[in-house]
């Protein structure tokens, strides 16, 4: 069974410097909207890359992307070209992001992150300002019902 | 409607939480088909949960659509298999 909760407690574990982005941030911020992937946002260099195989290796991590399902722990080997990974693990799909178009690279958006609490550890979150800007530059129909929802949330933060 | 843009999913407390977009058959489902609406009820509810309980909600709901999703999938293959397309010989 997919478990996206699964995930992010998994990497929660692991101690891994990312910040929560993309719909699972929503659902934190208080929005309605499934998602069917975590995504993470991190400073994606070889050596993380390396740290990430090692992490990944017991839940059998696979390019999403790529019509023959290959091994990330495998491909690419060449690794100073990776900007994002589209994975597939047993827990379900990740997604890997160096930058969140809209906001700017993990560096800007770690530095406006909302720090939480979730299963026990902290976690950076994707401030709601910048999954608004985020939303508003992707443009896609599910962004545009996402963005009306957290837009609303704001509204009723302000008026609170 | 044979395809709905976007699904209301009401868990088994009876509250309609959480909303997906996608190619799934209201009729096949315990669902109702909104459009493009916000529902800000909903929003009230999920705000009054711990960030873990949206989570877990969620989780819920995730589920619930990928069951929907094979039992799309289920129907649609089922419908091409029983589906005679004309051909000209």
């Amino acid at each position: 069974m997919k478990d996206l909760n699964q995930l992010l407690r998994f990497l929660l574990e692991s101690r891994l410097d990312f910040v929560l982005v993309g719909g699972l941030a929503g659902v934190v911020h208080g929005s309605s909207q499934v998602t069917q992937d975590l995504d993470i946002c991190l400073l994606i260099k070889a050596e993380v890359v390396e740290e990430l195989r090692r992490l990944l290796a017991p839940l059998h991590p696979k390019h999403r992307m790529t019509p023959l399902k290959l091994s990330f722990l495998t491909e690419p080997r060449e690794i100073s070209s990776i900007k994002n990974l589209y994975l597939d693990t047993d827990l379900g799909p990740l997604d890997i992001v160096s930058e969140v178009k809209g906001v700017g690279n993990c560096e800007r958006v770690k530095g406006c992150a909302v720090g939480v609490r979730l299963f026990g550890f902290s976690c950076k979150v994707i401030s709601l300002d910048d999954l608004i800007a985020a939303k508003s530059a992707m443009g896609r129909a599910k962004d545009k019902a996402a963005l009306i929802e957290l837009l609303a949330i704001k509204q009723k933060f302000q008026k609170e | 409607m044979l395809l709905s843009p976007t699904v209301q999913v009401c868990l088994d407390d009876g509250y309609p939480i959480f909303v997906m977009r996608g190619f799934i058959k209201p009729e096949i489902s315990p669902c109702t088909a909104i459009e493009n609406e916000i529902d800000v009820s909903v929003l009230e509810i999920l705000s009054a949960l711990s960030l873990e309980e949206r989570l877990v909600r969620h989780q819920r709901a995730f589920e619930c659509v990928q069951e929907l999703q094979r039992a799309h999938l289920e129907l649609y293959e089922r419908s091409e298999s029983t589906s005679s397309i004309p051909t000209r010989k």
